[in-house]
């Protein structure tokens, strides 16, 4: 894949990203997504699974890369692809935290991740930039 | 019912148009208080995505598992009240240790024709 010139250094890391993902969150995403799995959303099912309680969607918690990506270059978003695996679930009420690390400064390349409060990896990844920001990145 | 056996690698599954109204971008918003109001985002794409994909592939049997996603933003972002053309397409099936794997192409196109955003979705399927 070509590399992508830029005129700046890229951020050795992204910016981090807290999130909770409460119940009200779950369900506001459930209606903007339609995904209504009882797994996500019904405490008393969810009860019923391995799981114990409500789960939040895998997407959600994948938008706070965005979210991430998106405060690390404010003055433009570059193009992105992005490649992750789900590797928790993110329990309802758990707060979260998305970020990355620099791993190839010639594509550049990040190592993406998010992160529960007690250090567990609930996403794990690479976001490759496929074209230049507009501006330059917060340093 | 979009059991195992019936996906074929290869074809095309079905697609749906997406209207992001005025209600999608404000619940957006309120989700992610940092999203410039009224406008379209990556994020908010990625989350059409998943909201073609349940109106597309749907009944699906209960228990299935998001294990992974590949996402490639071209750049562009639609207006608000924009309509998305969301297409899925089946790439790929597997049994690998016993767990029934669905790889599912999706595309959301613009008015225009563009392609927006373009994913593949890992699903480990239940039945």
């Amino acid at each position: 894949m070509t590399a992508v010139k830029l005129d700046f250094e890229p951020p050795r890391k992204l910016v981090a990203t807290p999130f909770c993902a409460d119940a009200g969150r779950i369900r506001l995403y459930a209606e903007i997504t339609g995904d209504f799995n009882p797994l996500h959303i019904d405490a008393d099912f969810a009860a019923s699974t391995p799981f114990g309680r409500p789960i939040a969607h895998g997407t959600m918690i994948l938008n706070l890369v965005w979210q991430s990506l998106a405060a690390t270059f404010p003055g433009g978003m570059p193009q992105w692809q992005i490649d992750i695996r789900f590797t928790r679930p993110v329990r309802e009420g758990a707060t979260v935290t998305a970020g990355g690390s620099l791993k190839d400064a010639a594509g550049p390349v990040y190592e993406i991740a998010v992160q529960s409060d007690e250090g567990e990896v609930v996403l794990a990844g690479e976001a490759r930039m496929l074209a230049p920001a507009f501006n330059k990145a917060v340093q | 019912m979009w059991t195992y056996d019936r996906f074929e690698p290869g074809a095309l599954i079905g697609e749906t148009g997406i209207r992001l109204d005025a209600d999608i971008l404000s619940n957006w918003a309120h989700l992610f208080p940092g999203t410039p109001q009224g406008k379209v985002s990556p994020d908010l794409l990625t989350a059409m995505m998943m909201r073609g994909y349940m109106a597309v592939i749907s009944p699906r049997p209960p228990g299935n598992v998001h294990a992974g996603q590949r996402l490639c933003w071209t750049g562009h972002l639609p207006a608000q009240d924009s309509l998305l053309q969301a297409r899925y397409r089946c790439l790929d099936k597997e049994i690998r240790k016993e767990r029934r794997r669905v790889t599912i192409g999706a595309q959301l196109v613009d008015e225009d024709g563009l392609v927006v955003l373009e994913g593949e979705l890992l699903m480990m399927w239940a039945a």
